[in-house]
Order: structure tokens, then C-alpha cells, then sequence
């Protein structure tokens, strides 16, 4: 998850969750953390699931760009998330599904809560606790 | 895609290429060439198909810029990028109401690879 750029690890349960944004090309990184924080200050809405969070984003083309931008890095900085993005018809809500095994749900929590990603109200709705 | 079709069940599928500029049009022709040109292999759905395509960035972003256009054209669908963890597979799924598997029946062979299109029945 996108907290600094410094790799950190977490051991949950024999799960080894780890973050490494040196994975991310160095001349990717400032864009990584841009489009990063302007997508989930976009957020609109965040659903809890069985194994993380889904994110409700506003449905225009410039974000769908941005969200597969932050995504093509993402994925290599924290390997072990499991990205979904569903485009609905008719210009429906983009939703942004991040999930992972054993650990990883906490693990975003936690992000979410220490870096304040998420507009304050859209955190308090969805029950995180401001940092 | 480039047709209308109407479904046996009358339900409209209509994808409509004005809904882009000229420009964008040409682009997203061969953006979608492109695009499904490097699909992997082919899962049927219950309401649509699954394209796997080559986890990489870049056709990360060039599958989400052809959904950002193709969303304009054709609103009828449902788009989804999924994305697995440890750099496994990319897929992109089509789906939507009765008549778009139809449609991407129809319309999508001709961009696709005949051996992939042949192992998935398509």
C-alpha cells in the first residue's frame, strides 16, 4: 500500500506481506504517489469484503486512466494484492476492489487509518479511525 | 465494436462509435486490434467472456484506455480488469444482459486470434 517509500514488512499469521516501492521504476515513483493519493481522495464510497475493501470512484474516463496508472505500479510495489476494477453500464460507478489473503485486510486498515488517504468523511463512514 | 445487433430477446445492443470524436475513433480502432490481438486465451462466462491477456504494465494501461473509449460506444457493457496478485494472470471481462454475449460472438473473432478463437469455441 501506498504509506512512504520506504519497503516495510508485516508477518501475520506466517504471512508475509511486504511492500517494496523500489520494485516501481524510480522514475514511476513520484507519479505512483500522485495518482495514488488523487484516487483515493476521489473516493466516494468504501465497502468492507470477506478479503479487503472496494472503492466507489467517480465514473470518468480521466479517472479510469488514473486508477490503471496507480494500479500498473501498485502491483509491483505490493505484490500480494489482488486488484479488480469493474466499469458498470451506462456510466454506473467505477468500483476499485483491493483483496489479499490471510492479514492483508488489517494491513490496509491500518494504512488507511495512519495516512489519511481517504477524504474524512468517506474514512468515517466506512469506520476507520482517524490517525 | 463496430455494429448494432438486436438480441433474440428484442433487448437492444446498439454501440454507437459518434460517441467519440473522429480522432479518437481512428486511435481506438487500432487500440482494440492491438488489444485483443495479444488476448491469451478465452474463458465463456455466464454472461459474457473473459479475455487473459499478458500481465504488464503497459497492457495494463492500454487495456484500461480501450475501456475508457469503449465505454462511450458501447455503454451496454460491463467492464472488468482484473488484476491477480504476484504478477499472474491480467484478465479483462466483457459481460452484461442477454444479448452481449451475442454480440461479442459476432463482433470479436475478427480481431482475435483464429487459434485462440478456435480453442474457445468462440
Amino acid at each position: 500500500m501506498q504509506s512512504d517509500t520506504t519497503p516495510h514488512n508485516e508477518v501475520i499469521d506466517e504471512v508475509v506481506i511486504a511492500c517494496n516501492p523500489n520494485a516501481i521504476p524510480a522514475e514511476m515513483r513520484n507519479q505512483w504517489v500522485e495518482n495514488g493519493k488523487q484516487v483515493y481522495a476521489a473516493v466516494l464510497e468504501v465497502q468492507e469484503t470477506p478479503d479487503g475493501y472496494q472503492f466507489r470512484l467517480p465514473s470518468d474516463s480521466s479517472m479510469l486512466l488514473k486508477i490503471a496508472n496507480y494500479i500498473s505500479n501498485e502491483r509491483l510495489c505490493c505484490a500480494f494484492l489482488h486488484f479488480t476494477l469493474e466499469i458498470t453500464p451506462n456510466s454506473g460507478p467505477f468500483w476499485l476492489r483491493l483483496a489479499g489473503g490471510e492479514g492483508v485486510k488489517a494491513y490496509m486498515r491500518s494504512v488507511f487509518e495512519a495516512n489519511s488517504l481517504l477524504r474524512e468523511h468517506v474514512a468515517e463512514a466506512a469506520g476507520f479511525r482517524a490517525a | 465494436m463496430l455494429n448494432d445487433t438486436t438480441s433474440p430477446n428484442e433487448s437492444i445492443i446498439a454501440c454507437n462509435l459518434n460517441a467519440i470524436s473522429a480522432d479518437q475513433r481512428e486511435l481506438h480502432e487500432v487500440l482494440s486490434h492491438s488489444l485483443f490481438a495479444a488476448v491469451q486465451e478465452i474463458q465463456t462466462l455466464p454472461n459474457g467472456y473473459a479475455f487473459r491477456l499478458p500481465s504488464t504494465s503497459a497492457m495494463i494501461l492500454k487495456a484500461a484506455e480501450y475501456v475508457a473509449n469503449e465505454r462511450l460506444c458501447c455503454p451496454f457493457f460491463n467492464f472488468t480488469l482484473e488484476i491477480e496478485p504476484n504478477e499472474r494472470s491480467f484478465w479483462l471481462r466483457l459481460t452484461g444482459d442477454e444479448g452481449v454475449k451475442v454480440f461479442i460472438k459476432a463482433e470479436f473473432p475478427a480481431i482475435l486470434d483464429p487459434g485462440i478463437v478456435a480453442t474457445a469455441g468462440l
